[in-house]
């Protein structure tokens, strides 16, 4: 990874071509962030950009996206997510993977097509919400996922609402999946979010 | 006002009209002038032609003896007496008319006004034809004489000339009578729309002063909007609307920048401290409590940021929409779903009564965000146990969104202001900004929100949004066996207590 402090060496930085992916902050000392892209994209960089910006009217969003950026988070973000849509826009542009119907942490298991999970020989009662929800946790499994991008992912909804339905959610399947004396899946990064993994 | 009078625009206003209304009067009667001119000189010159001839039978019929002079000259004389339009009791005719009779070998015969030698003179140096009267300019005279020439045959000329001083006196009366009345009228009216349009401009100057005043010292002052209905009190009136809309703005911007900068202190220093104690105690596993703390604290800050700038920019009405035909009952439906553990944990029962295919032409994520406010604020300031219903129906062409609950409903006196920005309840947690941010996006819809209390027996909250004529779209389709409503739980939680869940370190 390489860090520019301004748009000039963003640019020769970006022209080296070896990064798999940039970061672009709209808010540069000397060039404005959309210009940079455009300049990169002109000179024939077609990494993905994800832009970062505290400016977070959706017309800003759409604006940043129509511009050549592939996405677009705005400040204050959680490390966790930026990480996450980092991730999302690499392997973007890799080959698309199976698309497996199993999904397998520990001993917790899911079954994408008929929508079951068990853990060790004993099938879970998930409601078709927490199924949702814990699938999403299964395929970030041992990354930390944040209250935003549950909402988003599982909810379709990007906003964080006042109240603690989120954490209400996992406290909910929590005890589903870890109940009696099994060892603990989900596990709460305090102040972050949430990470599935095991150990 | 302006310093020069030319400079204004009422002076610009009423010269054009009045320069207009000039040439025209002035073309109108110059066209007059000259048709009555002409018709005068008709008149003339058929009696010239006329007269002559009479004098040119009697010149030859009379016989030439020593009697012929005083014969022709006594018919002269009379003729001159039946001058067309003679001047009543004005000395003698005589100086208007002349009449020259010249004869071969012999002293012209003349008679009319003296000098005798100028008329000849002039007579001999103009070139006359036969026929029509043609003028004739004589030395000393003021006015041109019409001149009638007959040749008689082998016998000399008549000529019978005609001054018409009646009809030079009258057109030259009438053209200094116009004049003077021309000037009047011109004057008067210049003075009469100058004054008018000062009037009328002066209201507006007023305005511009107002105005200047007005951004000069405070927002507060209003101008006067007056009796009258004109554009200028129209124009009045939306300035003063224009000015309600910026004083509240300005208001709104103070309210908020000073709650932000309160509402910011205590988190900020909170966080502050949670560092500090951070950074003091830094040894093996203790930092983790209090930076897990701040970063709570600041996810909390920068939600209050958010909303308040969403919310200072939907009520400065610069919320862009996003329509698209959106199936509210579906959307409640799944916002519901997100809810119901919250509401189960604080063991509210929740009532749902949704009608299908109610659709609104609306922006989906403020949609969304609005109701979720409406659900925190039940999950938020409803004591344990309540029952809470939602309830959408659609009538009168509008959709109906009702929240209900048995709770305590609002305190006395925050009802009437619970959409105001930072209102809220004595022992509320929230924000204060949840209800005023419904407000605005229901209204930036075209709807309304009404808050109605059971006198003490819970609140109603009614969200009214116009509906959609389309049908309902297939979006959010994905809810398919999740729901099974109406919900009505009452769950027994795993863990009886208060604690908020799943807040174990890891």
């Amino acid at each position: 990874m390489d860090l520019a402090a301004d748009g000039r060496a963003g640019e020769a930085l970006a022209l080296e071509g070896i990064h798999d992916a940039l970061v672009v902050d709209l808010n540069l000392p000397d060039m404005d962030g959309l210009d940079l892209i455009a300049r990169c994209r002109s000179q024939g960089n077609a990494a993905p950009v994800l832009i970062l910006s505290a400016r977070r009217s959706v017309d800003e969003r759409v604006k940043g996206l129509e511009h050549g950026g592939d996405d677009y988070l705005t400040k204050p973000f959680a490390l966790a997510e930026l990480l996450a849509r980092l991730r999302n826009l690499l392997r973007r542009g890799a080959p698309a993977q199976a698309e497996s119907v199993q999904l397998r942490v520990a001993d917790l298991e899911l079954d994408l097509l008929r929508r079951e999970a068990s853990r060790g020989d004993q099938p879970l009662r998930l409601t078709p919400q927490e199924f949702s929800l814990l699938e999403y946790l299964c395929r970030n499994a041992g990354r930390v996922v944040t209250r935003t991008m549950i909402l988003d992912h599982v909810w379709r909804m990007r906003f964080d609402p006042a109240t603690n339905v989120v954490d209400v959610h996992i406290y909910r399947l929590r005890s589903k999946v870890d109940h009696d004396d099994r060892r603990p899946l989900i596990h709460t990064i305090r102040g972050v979010g949430y990470v599935l993994k095991d150990g | 006002m302006a310093d020069s009078p030319r400079s204004t625009a009422s002076w610009r206003i009423s010269t054009w009209p009045t320069v207009a209304f000039a040439v025209g009067s002035a073309a109108a009667f110059a066209i007059v002038y000259l048709l009555v001119a002409k018709d005068i000189r008709q008149r003339t010159d058929a009696w010239l032609s006329g007269e002559a001839e009479v004098l040119a039978n009697v010149s030859q019929n009379v016989p030439h003896d020593y009697l012929y002079d005083r014969m022709v000259e006594e018919v002269a004389e009379l003729a001159s007496r039946e001058i067309p339009d003679r001047p009543k009791g004005r000395g003698p005719s005589r100086d208007r008319v002349f009449f020259v009779l010249t004869r071969i070998g012999q002293e012209p015969l003349y008679v009319g006004p003296e000098p005798k030698e100028a008329f000849l003179r002039a007579l001999d140096g103009a070139d006359l034809r036969p026929g029509i009267p043609q003028p004739l300019q004589v030395a000393g005279r003021p006015l041109p004489f019409r001149v009638a020439y007959l040749p008689r045959k082998g016998a000399g000329v008549v000529y019978l000339g005609f001054a018409d001083e009646g009809a030079a006196r009258m057109m030259r009366r009438l053209t200094e009578r116009f004049v003077q009345i021309w000037f009047g009228m011109v004057v008067l009216g210049f003075l009469i729309s100058a004054a008018g349009a000062y009037r009328t401009l002066r209201r507006v100057e007023r305005i511009t002063e107002a105005v200047a005043r007005i951004g000069a010292e405070d927002l507060s002052g209003r101008l006067p909007e007056g009796p009258h209905r004109d554009e200028i009190s129209r124009l009045s009136r939306t300035f003063n609307h224009m000015l309600e809309r910026v004083q509240s703005s300005v208001h709104q911007l103070r309210v908020l920048t000073d709650s932000v900068a309160h509402d910011m202190r205590s988190p900020v220093t909170a966080i502050r401290g949670s560092l500090e104690v951070a950074l003091s105690d830094g040894e093996g596993q203790a930092w983790r409590e209090p930076v897990a703390d701040a970063i709570e604290k600041l996810d909390r800050l920068a939600e209050t940021l958010n909303t308040s700038l969403d919310l200072a920019e939907a009520e400065a009405g610069a919320l862009r929409l996003r329509r698209e035909p959106l199936d509210l009952g579906e959307l409640v439906r799944q916002l519901i779903d997100l809810y119901q553990p919250a509401m189960a944990e604080r063991r509210h029962e929740v009532i749902c009564d949704l009608q299908e295919g109610v659709v609104i032409d609306g922006d989906p994520s403020l949609i969304s965000r609005a109701i979720t406010n409406l659900l925190d604020n039940e999950v938020v300031h409803l004591p344990l146990g309540c029952r809470v219903s939602v309830a959408l129906r659609r009538g009168d062409g509008k959709a109906r969104l009702v929240v209900e609950d048995d709770g305590p409903g609002f305190p006395a006196g925050l009802r009437a202001r619970a959409f105001e920005r930072f209102v809220k309840g004595q022992h509320s947690t929230g924000r204060g900004l949840g209800l005023a941010f419904v407000n605005a996006v229901v209204q930036a819809h075209g709807g309304g929100v009404a808050i109605t209390d059971r006198d003490g027996a819970g609140a109603v909250i009614s969200v009214t949004v116009p509906a959609a004529q389309a049908v309902p779209t297939g979006r959010g389709s994905n809810d398919k066996e999740r729901s099974s409503l109406p919900h009505n739980v009452a769950g027994p939680l795993p863990e009886e207590g208060g604690r908020p869940p799943g807040r174990d370190d890891d």
